[in-house]
């Protein structure tokens, strides 16, 4: 008699009728492939099920509720609940820094997506023209696998000034869509080769412990190696007072291991 | 607490209620993690693939039909965003990679407390798992962790109902291979020394 291949499968999963089970029962007994065949289906079986299902750590539902706050607040009648709505859904640091006014924080709530660049932001602060002024704010980390030097870091700095100096016109004009490409447009241009919502509280935090509490928001953290070492690259905007465009520019670099300053440029925007 | 089905929570949500959206992730989050987990074998790849998981649900819960319970639309949305991330993996530099895998895979992530796996026995398992191909992994993940039946599976790998059960057939046996489980049995033959499955272990 040929294997009872298929029937072994519910054979191990106890779904055959009692006739079945006897004639697989039956084949078992002269043959010891399948024996072995159905031992370990059963002990596999067994230790997956033994497996248990860890409780997600927290923070991970942030950014979907964020959004669903958004999504929600577009589709309900009244957009004026929005305010309320996005904050009992738990909406990230980067929401509050947005000013008072409801526009603006439909926009950015209904805007973000995982790979939050500047042009992205730029539709937030476009749509605040003429009220408060909201600065970018790193959603994410964006990892690259590049290797930056000390002598890269004033062009760097400079290129990170351009890009938000175009992309920050605070003119009105509405920017193009978010997309995770308008993320690695701006300079220190590696390839972002994931991004990791996780990541970002570790790296705000190094980043912290590196600089003291750096002034301004931060606008992007880049993770990427920096003269061989890991390192968190974190960009920040400061400007004169809140609701005034950012006028300076701050990169810091920080060892990912350790949290040890590494480097720091700036520049006038 | 809102006991209502998740079909009625997706509709509520759909049409203005984000808390409708808030309890679905809290009934569900748990869920989503512990299959991106289990597949991925890394917490920090997890948490990355359940925030993915999660956005995407929500940028497409207005295309959610209704018609397949919304677990089963939700584990699609979750595996599929799985398989992204071991493509991506595997595309990372040489280096990078073999930095992560001297790591037991389900240490590799940051020391996020959960005592869960101390429990006996569970942490061999998940370190076997991961030495399972990964189509038969998520097979069953599927089937025996989460307890889905063979034809929501293959609504959720979009397979038909036989390759779903061969695939979680062939996994069971590589993971009881994987824990070193001695395949011959004692029962037929003639009783004498034999090795246990602790001396078979690699």
């Amino acid at each position: 008699m040929s294997h009872p291949t298929v029937r072994l499968i519910d054979y191990v999963d106890g779904a055959l009728a009692p006739e079945e089970r006897a004639e697989v029962d039956a084949h078992l007994r002269g043959c010891a492939t399948c024996r072995a065949e159905v031992r370990l289906a059963e002990a596999g079986r067994e230790a997956a099920a033994r497996l248990t299902t860890p409780v997600a750590p927290a923070g991970l539902a942030e950014a979907a509720l964020a959004e669903a706050a958004g999504l929600a607040a577009s589709r309900a009648p009244e957009v004026r609940s929005l305010t309320r709505s996005s904050r009992r859904a738990g909406a990230p640091r980067w929401a509050a820094v947005v000013g008072a006014a409801a526009v603006i924080a439909l926009v950015v709530l209904v805007a973000p997506k995982l790979g939050h660049g500047p042009s992205s932001d730029t539709a937030s602060m476009a749509a605040g023209a003429g009220a408060t002024v909201a600065y970018p704010s790193a959603s994410a980390v964006e990892i690259q696998h590049a290797n930056y030097s000390l002598n890269d870091l004033p062009g760097q700095a400079a290129q990170l000034r351009a890009s938000f100096a175009t992309s920050s016109s605070f003119d009105g004009a509405a920017e193009a869509q978010p997309s995770a490409s308008g993320v690695s447009a701006p300079a220190l241009q590696g390839e972002t080769a994931r991004i990791s919502v996780s990541r970002l509280r570790d790296a705000t935090a190094c980043l912290d412990r590196a600089f003291g509490n750096p002034d301004g928001s931060l606008a992007r953290v880049i993770a990427a190696d920096f003269e061989g070492h890991s390192a968190y690259f974190g960009v920040y905007l400061s400007g004169p007072d809140a609701g005034l465009p950012p006028t300076l520019l701050q990169l810091d670099v920080a060892a990912v291991h350790g949290c040890r300053l590494l480097a720091q440029s700036t520049a006038r925007l | 607490v809102d006991d209502a089905p998740d079909g009625e929570l997706v509709r509520r949500f759909v049409a203005g209620d984000a808390q409708a959206f808030t309890e679905l992730v809290t009934r569900h989050e748990r869920r989503v993690y512990s299959v991106c987990l289990r597949i991925l074998g890394d917490r920090e790849e997890a948490a990355d693939a359940t925030q993915d998981t999660l956005l995407t649900v929500v940028r497409k819960l207005e295309s959610f039909r209704g018609d397949a319970a919304f677990t089963t639309w939700l584990h699609r949305v979750a595996v599929n965003v799985c398989y992204d991330h071991l493509r991506r993996a595997q595309r990372r530099p040489v280096l990078h990679r073999q930095l992560d895998d001297e790591l037991p895979a389900h240490e590799a992530g940051p020391p996020v407390p959960d005592h869960a796996d101390a429990v006996a026995g569970s942490q061999d398992v998940a370190a076997a798992l991961a030495a399972v191909p990964e189509d038969f992994r998520i097979a069953i993940v599927l089937a025996d962790l989460h307890d889905l039946a063979y034809d929501e599976i293959a609504k959720v790998l979009d397979l038909p109902v036989g390759t779903v059960k061969s695939r979680v057939h062939r996994g069971r046996i590589a993971l009881a291979r994987a824990l070193g489980i001695d395949p011959a049995d004692r029962s037929g033959e003639p009783p004498g020394p034999r090795r246990t499955s602790q001396e078979q272990r690699p």
